[in-house]
């Protein structure tokens, strides 16, 4: 598999945990957790859009199909409700200026700068 | 270049019979008249100046004459707004239409939700209500609240356009945290948008004006200058600022020289938003370039969310009564013609309605300030452990679980979570709540003996991890860092 498909795939499986986590908790009724998840699930799309694109053997194309499709149905799956507004500006979440769902995704996101 | 004029009325026993009084009445605009007269004649110019709406552009002594230059003042240019103006609905408030300011007050307050898109529902603040009526009352031309760096700027700019009285945007209010949208239209008065309509310099998450023509934000940029008053929410001051902006001649107001320019010398923008981009917050940056070369082609670019209308628990009771009711007379209709008439007993109606739930809460012992800070504080670290240890749980099964880098941030996190515990001993808060606390302390730590804490080779080294120097696990434990609140 390719490093960058593998580094990529590698990264979600662990931004979609912490998420799924913060879906229990009052993150639920927020638009940081609605938008973490609109972007995970649009980097998997465009991920899959790349592999698609891409010149990998067919046999390994379809291994990293079949695992950004089990990532998709987890992200899908992560809890939020139907009409969501920020905790913060709510005057529930008073963890300070960081928003734990789109900060600490895309914090984890960040630590992959290769290839 | 302006041509000069000169009068010496040296000696003369008065300005009207020297000439000086009609000239100053006949001069035309942009003309300059130099006037060389004794020293004892100049307080009566000033008046005369004054009576022939003139002004003073220079006054020089030489011996016991003084020469004096003077023009006409200029006449100040006021034009009618766009006919529509203001284009864009909002949380706002109309004032004079000729006065040359707008204030925007920054909203931190929950946004409407899907369904209740009339503004009206939005809950203001009682305080911001104040500053945007103080705006008002002051002399602005419109005030009101902004909460979004990207449909709320554009919203802004639409209406501003369309009345080019408006020179000065007054911006106050507390910043809004997770939006920084005060943050986002300084830097777009500063520094404009790029080519992918992400306004420049800033630190506000998405910043993209998709909506609203480049012309409009163009002739924003131009035509009003900033008063950044950002995190002033003292009322005095916003009114102060107000009345600075629209006095005649200029004055000191903060580090700002202030006055009424007169309108913007181009006709009013009439413009609304497209809305082909409603949802600009879920806007990925890779996505720009596309969304911008297809804003350029006029094609629509997101289709738009359809919001099913919620029912609730009490209305399916309601709509299962009804077809129950509705049920039951057609089987009175049915037995009718099966028994016959005599047998046609009117059946009973059935009505149903929702049942009234009534639950009543345990009194609980009202909680002091520093409790209640004290529980904030344990809760917000929980808050972060929970995903802390969601992302070591994904790890384990990572080539992280047999590395070097995940045993030592979980054995952090147990240190973190143990000195978290004796805090807790300390903690001045209800035995009860630390008790709940405590066991969830318990928890994470029980956790954490199903972690990896004996270190192994580091997997940048043995060559497995190649994602650059970062580290998922470093990267994991420092969701704690972004627990800020309330500092202990």
């Amino acid at each position: 598999m390719s490093v960058h498909f593998k580094n990529q795939l590698r990264g979600y499986s662990v931004v979609i945990p912490p998420l799924q986590a913060l879906s229990r908790d009052l993150c639920k009724k927020c638009i940081g957790l609605e938008g973490a998840k609109t972007k995970v699930i649009k980097g998997l799309k465009k991920l899959r859009m790349d592999l698609e694109n891409s010149s990998l053997p067919q046999g390994e194309k379809e291994e990293v199909t079949t695992m950004i499709n089990r990532l998709l149905e987890m992200a899908e799956g992560i809890d939020v409700t139907e009409e969501t507004t920020c905790q913060k500006t709510a005057g529930n979440c008073k963890i300070g200026q960081a928003c734990l769902a789109l900060d600490a995704a895309w914090g984890l996101m960040k630590q992959i700068t290769e290839p | 270049m302006s041509d000069v004029e000169a009068m010496d009325v040296r000696g003369a026993c008065c300005l009207s019979t020297a000439g000086v009084s009609d000239r100053l009445e006949s001069l035309s605009e942009g003309e300059i008249l130099e006037v060389v007269l004794d020293e004892a004649m100049y307080d009566a110019l000033t008046e005369l100046a004054r009576e022939k709406n003139c002004e003073i552009l220079e006054t020089k002594k030489e011996g016991n004459a003084v020469m004096v230059r003077l023009q006409k003042k200029k006449r100040m240019l006021k034009v009618k707004p766009s006919a529509d103006y203001p284009t864009e609905e909002g949380s706002y408030l109309r004032g004079n239409d000729f006065s040359p300011v707008a204030v925007a007050v920054l909203l931190n307050a929950p946004r409407p939700l899907p369904n209740q898109p009339d503004t009206k529902d939005i809950k203001i603040p009682p305080e911001i209500e104040n500053l945007v009526r103080v705006a008002v009352e002051t002399g602005a031309a419109l005030a009101g609240t902004l909460q979004t760096e990207n449909i709320g700027i554009e919203k802004l700019i639409s209406n501003v356009v369309g009345n080019p009285n408006i020179r000065y945007l007054v911006l106050c209010g507390a910043e809004v945290e997770g939006h920084k949208t005060g943050d986002a239209l300084k830097a777009l008065l500063k520094n404009g948008i790029n080519d992918r309509r992400t306004i420049i310099g800033t630190k506000a998450p998405t910043p993209y004006l998709f909506n609203i023509p480049l012309e409009a934000i163009e002739r924003f940029r131009e035509q009003v200058t900033l008063i950044d008053l950002l995190g002033e929410t003292n009322p005095e001051v916003i009114s102060k600022a107000v009345w600075s902006c629209y006095q005649e001649k200029p004055v000191q107001f903060k580090d700002y020289t202030l006055f009424d320019p007169g309108a913007y010398p181009k006709p009013a923008i009439s413009c609304r938003l497209s809305l082909m981009v409603e949802h600009p917050e879920e806007i990925e940056e890779w996505e720009l370039d596309e969304i911008a070369k297809k804003i350029k082609a006029g094609l629509t670019v997101e289709e738009k969310k359809v919001v099913e209308k919620v029912i609730t628990k009490d209305e399916k009771f309601v709509e299962i009564g009804k077809r129950l009711a509705k049920v039951s007379e057609e089987l009175l209709v049915i037995a009718k013609i099966f028994m016959g008439e005599e047998a046609a007993v009117e059946a009973p109606r059935v009505e149903v309605t929702a049942p009234r739930v009534e639950v009543t809460l345990p009194k609980e012992e009202a909680l002091s300030k520093v409790e209640e800070m004290e529980i904030l504080y344990f809760e917000n670290q929980l808050r972060g452990y929970n995903a802390v240890f969601a992302a070591f749980n994904a790890l384990k099964n990572d080539m992280c679980g047999g590395g070097l880098n995940l045993p030592l941030a979980v054995n952090k996190a147990i240190k973190k979570l143990e000195n978290l515990r004796q805090d807790l001993d300390k903690s001045p808060m209800p035995a009860k709540k630390k008790g709940e606390i405590d066991s969830r302390i318990n928890n994470f730590l029980k956790q954490a003996e199903e972690l990896p804490t004996e270190p192994g080779p580091c997997q940048k080294t043995a060559g497995n991890c190649n994602i650059g120097p970062g580290c998922f696990a470093n990267g994991a434990l420092d969701i704690l860092k972004l627990i800020t609140e309330p500092k202990r």
